[in-house]
């Protein structure tokens, strides 16, 4: 049924960059205060646990998307209507993540130029990738993969050589107890990044070693994971938690502030480039889970007639979301509570659970049959 | 093929519109690059008056256009304005060029100012993409900082760069300054159980010759700046300028002490040995008490002997061992003292707070909200350890018979 294939590596480096995309930028868990890093690091769990239900389903339907399956465990109608629901939904996260960079990079760097032009450049040439198929955008994933861990140890190397960590920030640690991390943990950094990979749900049937995916899933996300809450880490060791808490894009500041032998000084492209990339694929990943998931609900045949469409209504979306940066960022915070939620966690549970269900009824039924015959 | 030629058109038409960027060019002729931010209080025409520090290009690379020489290398503007961003903008009414900001190397805060209070400037300083979290924060010590930045100096074409560096090299030989960047001012601001500190500099001289040319071209300048004393903050507020042993007992406390230059007795005659401290650790940890926590202060320094002007013989051990000896309680006095400072005006600019809190966070949110009262009283042990380790290219001074 489906054509294109991506490998394992692929899958690994998209994910990846899908987890860095936003979270490197805008900081997730920040509500543990200086023990954001440490919400984060439990969120990784999290992240895993929610794979495992994606991959439960995917075991059993490893040729379907959501879409596909949500059809067949629910029927026609009421799954088709769930399907539906999804569209807007993966609209919404990848229009989410475009007004991220088109906000932030109008608030830090090209503070003149409308950001309508930073996320239609952006959204275009995802468009233009996805038009080329999904192997394309693998492959990119896998040479920015490196491109972005080449940056971000530079960027290690040059905070340690300049002396600005300074580990006496985040201590004590757990100075409020677990109490907030918890909460942090379940209401910002589980969902946020990692219960957003409920977009992967619709890729998983590209890949071609289906055996590897468990183990390529989990790895990826503890890779990702544990990359970011170092980069929390480092950011608050270096800015403290009060500017960390304030600040719109804490790596920018934390960055701007490398200063060695005053010659390696000015380093915001490593954290500008860092975004990009990540908002790229992060944009890219749900922009084309949409694509696949009305794909498969309407029957469409050929996937590229959807793709231009697609990106002028995320754009426009985009733009629409929120009347100022402020709102959006208070409109996700809401989001991560109720929206994605529902579509990441609800949902999969309950198709699992159907999934479960049905299964035990078969076997039994099975069971049954099979006594039957024997007599 | 007509349909592919069409979509080809289209897709470079908005490559073309998006791709060229137009609207955050920025020609080199068109800004000027700030060197410095001075800012006062005023009390007419607003609340701030901003002095900026412009570098003029072809005088500081030289070549052609520099041939005569003549003109400064900077120039100084200043405006005046309710709000710092307002003051900046107005500043434009004056120059010809844009004023452009990610390399400006310090920001000099007159003294008036920082007397009633600096709360509010940091808003601009860290929301503004143009600055950034690396430029040095001095205070113009009994003086403006529009008239510190427009003092010309010798040896650095750029004022902004003299101030700098003056303040770091002293900070390094002498250790009694300290070079504070704007991001740690700002962070020990807002954070609970510290207050900033920051360095001062004065005007020696005050002429009105030190704004001109000619200041510079005599070998004893009208006017000089100098790096001198610490200012301590309170809520914002310079609250004391402290100066010489009691600055560096400061420092020694906080660890931003490379080399310090410390003359002890030596058998009769006083001051009459000169220790050159090469390193210095200070390590603080807070421990509990029965009523409050408390402060334990160990230092540990390396020195070398400098320069020996009695019949002390520093080749002998045991001479060695005295200066140790006096070193350690040197040290230790200055600490006592500048503790005893700090607990007067109420400041603490040591971090004891942050390092309770830190350490015991249970006791701290015990005193938290009186730590007012409780910083005066607070009980602080302090254990020095010195290591004399060089006596420099001869054993025993020479004789004076």
């Amino acid at each position: 049924m489906v054509k294109e294939k991506i490998s394992s590596g692929q899958f690994f480096a998209l994910l990846n960059l899908f987890v860095f995309g936003t979270i490197l930028v805008v900081g997730s868990g920040l509500d543990a205060k200086k023990d954001a890093w440490i919400a984060i690091f439990i969120g990784i769990f999290g992240g895993i646990l929610l794979f495992m239900i994606y991959y439960y389903l995917y075991k059993l339907y490893p040729d379907l998307s959501l879409i596909g399956y949500s059809q067949k465990l629910l029927g026609k109608y009421i799954g088709g209507f769930i399907g539906l629901l999804y569209i807007p939904f993966l609209i919404y996260a990848a229009a989410r993540d475009l007004r991220d960079v088109g906000g932030l990079i109008g608030a830090t760097v090209l503070s003149q130029t409308p950001s309508l032009f930073v996320s239609g450049l952006m959204i275009f040439s995802i468009a233009y990738v996805l038009y080329k198929g999904m192997e394309v955008l693998a492959r990119t994933a896998e040479i920015f993969w490196g491109l972005v861990i080449i940056l971000s140890m530079l960027g290690s190397l040059f905070f340690f050589l300049s002396g600005l960590i300074n580990i006496k920030q985040v201590l004590p640690v757990l100075e409020f107890g677990w109490e907030p991390v918890i909460q942090a943990v379940y209401t910002q950094t589980i969902m946020f990044p990692f219960g957003e990979m409920v977009a992967f749900a619709f890729l998983l049937p590209y890949i071609n070693n289906r055996k590897k995916v468990l183990k390529t899933g989990i790895s990826g996300i503890l890779v990702s994971g544990i990359l970011i809450t170092y980069s929390t880490f480092i950011n608050l060791t270096v800015l403290g938690v009060d500017v960390v808490t304030r600040s719109q894009f804490p790596l920018l500041s934390a960055i701007q502030g490398i200063e060695i032998m005053e010659l390696i000084e000015h380093l915001d492209v490593i954290a500008v480039l860092t975004l990009v990339i990540g908002v790229f694929f992060k944009t890219a990943v749900f922009y084309y889970a949409a694509i696949v998931a009305m794909a498969d609900l309407f029957k469409v045949e050929k996937k590229e007639k959807l793709i231009f469409p697609t990106a002028i209504v995320i754009l426009y979306t985009s733009i629409i979301i929120a009347d100022n940066f402020p709102a959006h960022l208070d409109e996700g915070k809401f989001a991560l509570i109720t929206i994605f939620p529902l579509f990441a966690v609800g949902f999969p549970m309950l198709y699992c659970l159907i999934a479960f269900i049905k299964e035990k009824a078969s076997k039994h039924k099975h069971g049954r049959t099979n006594k039957n015959t024997s007599v | 093929m007509a349909k592919r030629l069409l979509v080809v058109f289209l897709m470079l038409a908005v490559v073309c519109a998006l791709l060229t960027g137009c609207w955050d060019r920025k020609e080199m002729d068109d800004f000027s690059i700030v060197a410095a931010l001075g800012i006062d209080k005023v009390e007419d025409e607003g609340r701030y008056e901003v002095t900026i520090e412009l570098i003029n290009p072809p005088e500081v690379v030289g070549g052609k256009e520099a041939a005569s020489g003549r003109s400064s290398t900077t120039t100084i503007y200043s405006a005046k304005g309710d709000t710092l961003v307002s003051a900046i903008r107005r500043i434009s009414q004056q120059t010809p060029r844009e004023t452009f900001f990610p390399y400006t190397q310090v920001i000099i805060i007159g003294e008036e100012l920082a007397r009633s209070g600096i709360e509010d400037i940091f808003d601009l300083l860290e929301r503004n993409q143009e600055f950034r979290s690396t430029p040095r924060v001095l205070i113009a010590k009994d003086n403006t900082a529009k008239n510190t930045l427009s003092i010309l100096s010798p040896l650095e074409k750029i004022p902004a760069e003299k101030l700098l560096k003056t303040s770091k090299v002293s900070g390094e030989s002498l250790g009694e300054t300290i070079s504070v960047k704007v991001l740690e001012f700002g962070r020990k601001f807002t954070s609970e159980g510290i207050e900033p500190l920051a360095s001062g500099v004065s005007i020696i001289g005050q002429s009105e010759d030190g704004q001109s040319q000619s200041n510079i071209e005599q070998t004893t300048p009208n006017s000089l700046i100098k790096s001198e004393g610490v200012a301590l903050f309170k809520k914002g507020k310079l609250v004391r300028w402290v100066d010489r042993e009691e600055a560096r007992g400061i420092l020694y406390v906080i660890n931003k002490i490379d080399r310090a230059i410390v003359t002890l007795d030596c058998n009769q005659k006083t001051k009459a040995l000169s220790i050159s401290v090469t390193d210095t650790r200070t390590t603080f940890r807070a421990f509990k008490t029965e009523r409050t926590p408390a402060i334990d202060i160990h230092v540990k320094q390396e020195a070398e002997v400098e320069e020996v002007l009695c019949e002390m013989d520093v080749a002998d051990r045991h001479s060695i061992l005295d200066i140790e000896k006096q070193l350690e309680e040197k040290t230790k006095q200055e600490i006592e003292k500048a503790i005893e400072i700090a607990k007067e005006e109420n400041s603490d600019v040591f971090g004891f707070g942050e390092a309770i809190n830190r350490e015991r966070p249970k006791a701290w949110r015990d005193i938290k909200k009186n730590y007012e009262e409780i910083f005066p009283e607070l009980e602080v042990n302090i254990q020095v350890d010195a290591y004399v380790i060089k006596t420099g290219m001869r054993k025993e001074t020479y004789r004076r018979e």
